[in-house]
């Protein structure tokens, strides 16, 4: 699976890419603000965009809202993964078209099987 | 109506207070109500004057008639002397005299002087002479009886004029106290029942949330006076909500704020820690990897505390925010359990839950309540001894209804048969930061908030926590959800672990 991966902080960048793509054995595009998620989302077409929410620029949320408001990109599933944990913050991004939400501090051991447990339920659904 | 409400509105009366309404009704009824013992008293005096000079113009008239038949048997009494015919003839008369006077002075004395002239010829005088007094005196009786009768029928109309009068008096009197009467119903109905209404709107508005909603009373009387009370209470209550608002959301930002700076930084420790204790960096030696273990464990009891502290640091402020809905109470007890099983497995601890025939349906926000039966569970499991039993259930407790204010309840019991807690720590069981295990290890597993935490969701949700507990034979900790008391879910057995 082609996997876009959204992330400001570099440390935690690295940790996910390194567990995506040995761990889940997916390849790995990445992006450091909301404007370079769209524009890589709509030239790469990935398979899913895994979202932080505190981003420069533009923000988690309103980076999925402009993915979801694309034709080009409305297909595209969106996960967030983030350190907003607070209800009110989960339920905005289901609202906004996600199909799920990863909470961090993630394991990057399972990141990849919770990754997929979402697809699945998304598909069953 | 609407004629009515417009004439009250061209009088001002929506102006005028309600005292003033009721010191003019009051002013009305006491003037009448004082002026009514004065008229009775002049009505009875009139009515008895009437009566009196009634019954005297009567005994007159029987007076009278007993002297003409006394002196149509006058000859007799001359023929064979009879002195006390004769003097009851003379009482007769001088009665009768005395009375016509009131009505006739000349033929009253004309008739005592006719009298006299027949008393005087009365045995001496030729008969013939004597029968022409007696006549005279006859006819000037007559008289005076004809004019009692005319007196008589006068007096009749004069009081027949004034029941008449006094008649009318008592239908205006009667029809003012009616007018007046009516005129303050019609007020108080057209304004202080409109004020009143539109103070339960505006106190309803506001119960509902509407802050912004206040009393519309027109100024001037003393419910404008509570119209404006109410709105000044209105807009202190809205300012302060505000602030509330603003502080929670204050509050609710610094926690979002604090959760995301301290998780940022354990996530790169955990990842890292992660990626290489998996493996996926390259092999570890083994003393290496044992270090970094104990990271790793550290590390998640850090993130366990970050969590626990903003949960607490939530409660406290009020800034939970819980998603009610409503659940089987036995799905979520069994989803608990289920997320417990390898826990009591790793810890070789039998597991076991039951719950009613009848799961009862509650209104809860499921991940909340299974945050503190989670907790429940993981601090029962830990504190028992390999082989042993943890047990949860529940049960259906129903209000008997007998106006005792108890209410419908599902109580949820986590038992164990682990060590048991002192009974010293018993107390301070459900405050922060203490925990009843004295042992390090157990210590280092528990961040001390859990139970601080079930306790705060538990009473979030209207319930109640509390724990019995034997040194040495084990706990039991129970909390209550308010419940109904008749709805109830399908168990599907097959469905729950």
């Amino acid at each position: 699976m082609k996997i876009l991966l959204a992330e400001d902080d570099e440390n935690i960048l690295s940790i996910a890419s390194l567990a995506l793509e040995r761990v889940g054995g997916h390849a790995v595009m990445t992006a450091r603000d909301g404007f370079e998620t769209l524009a890589a989302a709509e030239t790469a077409r990935p398979d899913l965009v895994l979202l932080d929410v505190m981003m420069p620029k533009l923000n988690g949320f309103d980076t999925c809202a402009r993915l979801k408001a694309d034709p080009r990109t409305r297909d595209i599933p969106v996960i967030f993964l983030s350190a907003r944990a607070q209800a009110h913050e989960i339920q905005r991004g289901m609202s906004i078209g996600a199909l799920g939400y990863i909470l961090k501090p993630f394991d990057p051991m399972t990141l990849p099987r919770q990754i997929e447990e979402i697809l699945k339920t998304h598909a069953a659904a | 109506m609407r004629r009515l409400k417009d004439v009250m509105g061209v009088l001002k009366l929506q102006h005028l207070r309600i005292r003033t309404r009721l010191l003019a009704a009051g002013v009305l009824l006491g003037a009448l109500a004082a002026a009514n013992p004065l008229f009775v008293r002049h009505h009875t005096r009139l009515l008895s004057e009437f009566h009196a000079a009634r019954d005297a113009a009567w005994n007159l008239r029987h007076a009278i008639q007993d002297l003409n038949r006394g002196l149509a048997k006058a000859e007799a009494y001359l023929e064979s002397p009879d002195t006390a015919a004769l003097r009851r003839l003379d009482a007769l008369t001088g009665q009768v005299t005395a009375g016509a006077g009131k009505y006739d002075v000349s033929a009253s004395n004309a008739l005592a002087v006719q009298y006299g002239v027949w008393r005087e010829r009365a045995r001496l005088a030729p008969t013939q002479e004597r029968r022409n007094a007696v006549l005279q005196v006859s006819h000037l009786s007559e008289g005076i009886d004809r004019t009692i009768r005319v007196k008589e029928e006068e007096s009749e109309g004069r009081l027949a004029k004034y029941i008449r009068r006094v008649k009318r008096a008592s239908i205006m009197a009667g029809g003012l106290v009616f007018l007046g009467f009516t005129a303050f119903v019609l007020s108080l109905w057209f304004t202080l029942l409109p004020d009143l209404a539109a103070l339960i709107a505006a106190t309803r508005e506001f119960k509902l949330g509407n802050l912004n909603h206040r009393a519309d009373v027109p100024a001037g009387t003393e419910t404008a006076e509570l119209a404006a009370a109410f709105n000044e209470m209105a807009e202190s209550i809205k300012e302060r909500t505000e602030k509330l608002d603003e502080t929670h959301r204050q509050k609710s930002d610094f926690v979002s704020t604090v959760s995301h700076e301290l998780r940022t930084p354990l996530t790169s420790i955990k990842g890292s820690l992660g990626l290489i204790l998996g493996g996926v960096t390259g092999a570890v030696p083994q003393e290496v990897a044992r270090m970094l273990k104990i990271t790793e464990k550290n590390t998640n009891r850090l993130i366990r505390l970050v969590d626990d502290v903003l949960d607490i640091a939530k409660i406290e402020a009020g800034a939970i925010r819980l998603k009610f809905d409503k659940h089987s109470i036995a799905d979520v007890l069994s989803h608990a359990v289920q997320g417990v099983d390898s826990l009591a497995r790793a810890r070789e601890v039998n597991l076991t839950c039951d719950w009613p025939e009848n799961s009862a349906l509650v209104v809860v926000d499921r991940d909340r309540i299974e945050q503190v039966l989670m907790n429940l569970l993981s601090n029962a499991i830990k504190f028992t001894e390999a082989g042993g039993t943890v047990h949860v259930y529940c049960e259906n407790e129903v209000a008997d209804g007998g106006g005792t204010g108890a209410q419908s309840r599902v109580l949820v019991h986590v038992e164990d048969t682990g060590r048991g807690i002192p009974a010293e720590f018993m107390e301070q069981l459900f405050e922060k930061f203490h925990q009843a295990e004295s042992s390090v290890n157990h210590a280092q597993e528990g961040t001390g908030l859990g139970l601080a935490i079930a306790k705060g969701l538990v009473e979030e949700h209207g319930g109640k926590i509390w724990a019995t507990s034997v040194a040495g034979a084990g706990s039991r900790f129970t909390f209550s959800i308010p419940w109904n008391g008749t709805e109830f879910a399908e168990v599907r057995r097959k469905d729950v672990a």
